[in-house]
């Protein structure tokens, strides 16, 4: 009896916390539709104005409308021109950022950098990513090592908008731990680096030589990227001798995109099966990259591998090494094996997308033919 | 899902852009540049309906995000460009994504232009203008 009430009980009282939180749910959802509304409200009048600033050529004076804006109205559409100052460049984002600038948020942003709250933290950090400002690197490169990662990377990314090269170093410093708290995602400290071209040559020639491993991976992925022909030599020294295989790995990309003819015996040695797949397979790739003629012997000779995606990877690499290569190709299609059905879907790939001609009077391969005509071979 | 068309813009005769974007700003902000200039606009914000609305009232030139809800503007691309009957379209990829491979992929999908975002919608229209001036193919 004592059993069954409490069944009861704990039923009711399960079904009374669900009923309040489903409550809760609609109540925020509701609250966040009626805020979303007002914030539509205040913006409407306003909207042809920004759309006219940030479309460029105001002579309607959309400009000095929105100076007038009232103190009510303006986080609406203050929201809107930061909203529509990440998408538009050229003199209209000029005139957007010259608005909030006006309005004095700028000024404000640079106070709340030291804000208690990360979220006012993060929102500065991007707000002054838009006023594209150099003076302000100076108060963004501290927040690199904000204890936010939400921070952190608005900084990041902010100092990317503003294309500064004097932050390259400290980028590069911010994608490792500091305090247990995880660096920047190397990804992003790699793209806002691009981003930089020229200016972060310095830079990367000394992340090559880091004592930290995700230092000297995302190094690698800018001499990559920018295809530093300088940095070869710091290359060629990782390859040989870099313990890491997250550095190995875009060390060779880079060296394919970087290198030259002296790359192929090293690059060649990182095909070997002693290497670990993703290794052989960025090789394979680096290797076509070069587009040497002496690397076509070394990537017919992967044809007949056990790895499937390296074949293919070997298969494409001779396409773009050019006639060397299809040559290879052809000559590997006429076998009766794997290698022979690799270079033939190789070869055929290559010909639908118009990257093999063959002279005239040669006769179309087995492949190609069956590529022309739709059939299988 | 959203269409719209805006039959006010001129009186005289001009090309037809359809417009499509998931993002609001960047569909209001191209859409009014267009309409500024008297193009006729086709809008929409998802790549399914950009591509019903291309098969259903072929447009002169189609500017296309990338990066859509159901269909991104790549595949839209790619089924423009595999129907016979829509070989006259001219297509404009407007995107975020900037990366050399990524801009490749447009071209040899057969894009005739390709416009990285934060863009100048000076340059787009531009752009717009030059594409329409080309010969069909």
């Amino acid at each position: 009896m004592i059993g069954q009430a409490l069944l009861i009980a704990v039923s009711l009282g399960l079904g009374l916390a669900c009923a309040v939180l489903a409550v809760l749910v609609a109540a925020a959802r509701l609250g966040r539709l009626m805020a979303g509304a007002a914030r539509e409200a205040r913006l409407a009048p306003h909207r042809e104005a920004l759309l006219v600033l940030a479309a460029g050529g105001d002579e309607d004076g959309a400009a000095a409308a929105l100076r007038t804006v009232s103190k009510r109205d303006w986080p609406a559409v203050r929201d809107q021109v930061v909203a529509l100052l990440g998408k538009v460049r050229g003199d209209p984002a000029d005139e957007l950022a010259w608005l909030l600038d006006e309005r004095g948020e700028f000024r404000r942003a640079r106070a709340a950098v030291r804000s208690r709250r990360a979220i006012t933290r993060a929102r500065a950090a991007w707000l002054l990513g838009l006023a594209r400002q150099p003076q302000d690197v100076t108060l963004l490169l501290p927040l690199l090592a904000d204890r936010s990662a939400g921070v952190r990377g608005a900084a990041a990314r902010s100092l990317g908008s503003i294309g500064d090269p004097v932050a390259a170093a400290a980028l590069f410093e911010a994608v490792q731990p500091v305090g247990g708290r995880p660096g920047i995602p190397a990804a992003l400290a790699a793209e806002t680096l691009i981003g930089f071209g020229a200016g972060a040559v310095p830079a990367v020639a000394g992340a090559l030589a880091a004592a930290d491993a995700t230092v000297r991976a995302v190094a690698a992925m800018v001499a990559a990227e920018l295809a530093l022909a300088a940095m070869a030599p710091q290359l060629r020294s990782l390859l040989s001798s870099d313990p890491v295989l997250e550095v190995r790995v875009p060390v060779v990309r880079a060296l394919g995109v970087a290198g030259g003819a002296e790359d192929i015996a090293g690059l060649a040695a990182q095909t070997s099966a002693t290497q670990p797949p993703v290794v052989r397979r960025a090789a394979v790739q680096a290797l076509g990259e070069l587009g040497h003629p002496d690397a076509a012997p070394v990537l017919a000779g992967l044809l007949p591998d056990q790895d499937v995606r390296l074949t293919q990877n070997a298969g494409d690499a001779l396409v773009e090494i050019g006639p060397p290569g299809l040559r290879e190709l052809l000559r590997a299609s006429e076998g009766n094996d794997q290698a022979a059905r690799v270079a033939a879907g190789s070869l055929a790939v290559a010909w639908l997308r118009g990257r093999v001609q063959l002279p005239d009077g040669v006769p179309l391969p087995g492949a190609l033919t069956a590529a022309r005509d739709g059939s299988p071979r | 899902m959203q269409v719209g068309v805006d039959e006010s813009s001129m009186a005289m005769k001009l090309a037809t852009v359809l417009v499509a974007d998931d993002d609001r700003d960047i569909r209001d902000l191209v859409s009014f540049k267009l309409s500024q200039a008297g193009f006729r606009l086709q809008v929409c914000d998802d790549g399914i309906t950009a591509l019903a609305a291309i098969e259903a009232e072929p447009p002169d030139l189609a500017v296309l995000d990338v990066m859509m809800p159901g269909l991104s503007g790549i595949d839209v691309l790619r089924k423009v460009r595999d129907d016979e009957r829509l070989h006259g379209v001219r297509v404009i990829l407007l995107t975020a994504r900037s990366r050399d491979a990524d801009v490749d992929a447009g071209f040899a999908t057969g894009a005739d232009d390709y416009i990285i975002k934060p863009f100048s919608p000076r340059e787009l229209l531009h752009r717009v203008n030059a594409v329409l001036a080309r010969p069909r193919p």
